[in-house]
């Protein structure tokens, strides 16, 4: 397997584009690559989940979408991963390189996710952390959350942003069915399960929204993209 | 569960399911490109009979057809058709056996069934214009953990799409394609993107062992039983897998992530099953052995 670092050309400038007239210098950004199967790069721009690999991860997602490399058919990403995968047979003997560029303009849509807060373990949650269930609602209610990525079930958002005092370990024994819409907590995670799976987070309410759409298109299908943020907001309803 | 149809299509009863076996599902191509979205790729279990049978009656690349797990499947023909099957399994037609890679024409209330067979895990039938069924996601692939349809049940009523764009009942004749020797050896790997993670000694314990695949497999990963792998040290973050992936979790007992699993993934993967040896690898039923070999 073939592992090389770019450390020493992301300290080259470059000139990256020119728009309306202006010339932006930008660098290479420092990642570590790696081959996986005979059609794909995986590309590692982050050592940790962090508001930094977010904002990365927004400048490569950027990249691939505005000029993707020859060939590229899917591009997936984890925390500080992407996954690019090539046509059969057309896989770069390079791997593509991406640059470091300040977006102004980045678009990240925040979504609003009204939840009702009457989860089976809210009280658990609330014991474990030693705190009110006011105040786990108020708490799990007050971030900006960040959606980095989507997997374990269609849909399903990575995010990250959960106040560490809510951080509740996953429950002995997993749930062997969790309705579609619950929010749980699960170590230092928040997520919202697009659909029915077993599962072994704290629940600590649930919305009506609907986070995976089977039967729709699939530009409408799904709730969330990478690169969301996401409020949650206490409601009756 | 076949109930949307596109407006364009008509349709028409083929089969009733007398006994769906232990798991029979409508399967096509699957979701090819919708990682990003958390979808992993479903769809057949053996890629190149499916291409074939497709060949044999002229359906487009989006057809469905029925996928049988170890056998037990029984359909009662409710209408005239022609149909192809293909697979390790044995298909009988009223009692006699039908040989595969042949399209057969059968008549109303035909008898056809699908026993198993240890030599392969998956068997496919096809009918002339595809299976009815409903789209999800752009496929007809069904994966009831996704919310994507069920798995099929005694009573259920398949239908076939009939009509212009599809060749018309007379146009299919008898056809057959020369029945390729099955391949044996062991299953081409590529080196995991966590290869150099493993110990040597893990490693060549990965490849020099015969492994078994044990009963606790699905089509969302094939467990495989053998000596235990020493696992990395230290925790790593998930990261998006490919499918053939064979991670190495905790208990050091590898994983072979298959067509309905999933598409991150947050333990060391010691190798990659290359696209070449995956039918081979997937219709290796439980106790198979299988040895590794790796590929450059």
């Amino acid at each position: 397997m073939q592992e090389f670092s770019l450390a020493i050309a992301a300290f080259l400038p470059m000139v990256f584009a020119v728009t309306n007239s202006t010339i932006i210098t930008s660098k290479l950004l420092h990642c570590r690559y790696k081959q996986y199967g005979a059609d794909a790069w995986l590309v590692e721009f982050a050592e940790q989940a962090s508001n930094e690999s977010f904002a990365v991860a927004g400048m490569i997602r950027q990249q691939l979408m505005s000029d993707p490399p020859i060939h590229l058919i899917e591009w997936t990403f984890s925390y500080t991963r992407v996954l690019l995968e090539f046509t059969k047979g057309h896989c770069p003997e390079e791997a593509p390189k991406f640059f470091h560029v300040d977006q102004p303009g980045m678009i990240s849509r925040e979504k609003i996710i009204p939840c009702r807060y009457d989860g089976p373990d809210l009280e658990r949650v609330a014991r474990h952390c030693g705190m009110p269930i006011d105040e786990v609602v108020a708490r799990h209610c007050a971030p900006l959350y960040r959606v980095h990525f989507l997997g374990f079930a269609p849909g399903f958002p990575y995010l990250s942003g959960l106040d560490p005092l809510l951080s509740t370990p996953r429950l002995d024994a997993p749930r062997s069915v969790i309705p579609g819409g619950a929010i749980g907590i699960g170590g230092a995670q928040t997520g919202i399960y697009p659909l029915p799976t077993p599962g072994g987070w704290n629940l600590i309410g649930h919305t009506t929204l609907e986070i995976f759409q089977p039967s729709a298109a699939i530009d409408s299908a799904f709730h969330f993209q990478p690169g969301d943020t996401v409020r949650f907001v206490p409601t009756d309803a | 569960m076949m109930k949307s149809k596109p407006n364009e299509m008509t349709s028409q009863q083929v089969f009733e399911v007398i006994a769906p076996g232990l798991r029979a599902t409508l399967q096509d191509d699957g979701r090819p490109l919708l990682k990003k979205w958390g979808v992993p790729r479903s769809g057949v279990m053996d890629q190149k009979i499916y291409r074939k049978l497709c060949l044999l009656l002229d359906l487009t690349d989006d057809s469905a057809v029925v996928e049988s797990m170890f056998g037990g499947l029984e359909l009662l023909c409710l209408n005239d058709c022609w149909i192809c099957h293909a697979g390790p399994g044995v298909v009988k037609i009223n009692g006699c056996a039908s040989p595969s890679w042949r399209t057969v024409q059968l008549t109303k209330n035909d008898r056809l069934t699908i026993a198993h067979h240890p030599q392969g895990l998956w068997n496919y039938l096809a009918v002339e214009g595809g299976f009815v069924g409903e789209k999800w996601l752009g496929s007809r692939s069904v994966w009831p953990a996704g919310g994507m349809g069920k798995l099929l049940r005694a009573g259920d009523v398949l239908e076939r799409y009939t009509g212009e764009i599809y060749p018309p009942h007379s146009a299919i004749k008898a056809r057959y394609l020369e029945v390729e020797p099955r391949i044996q050896g062991p299953i081409t790997v590529w080196p995991g993107p966590q290869w150099d993670d493993f110990s040597e000694a893990s490693r060549c314990r990965f490849l020099e062992s015969t492994w078994k695949v044990s009963p606790q497999s699905s089509r969302a990963g094939y467990r495989l039983d053998g000596p235990k792998l020493d696992v990395p040290a230290g925790q790593m973050l998930s990261e998006p897998m490919l499918l053939g992936s064979i991670q190495v979790p905790p208990n050091g007992q590898p994983i072979a992530i298959l067509n309905d699993g999933p598409t991150v993934g947050g333990y060391p993967k010691i190798a990659l099953i290359t696209e070449e040896s995956l039918d081979q690898f997937r219709q290796s039923s439980p106790g198979t052995k299988i040895q590794f070999s790796l590929t450059t």
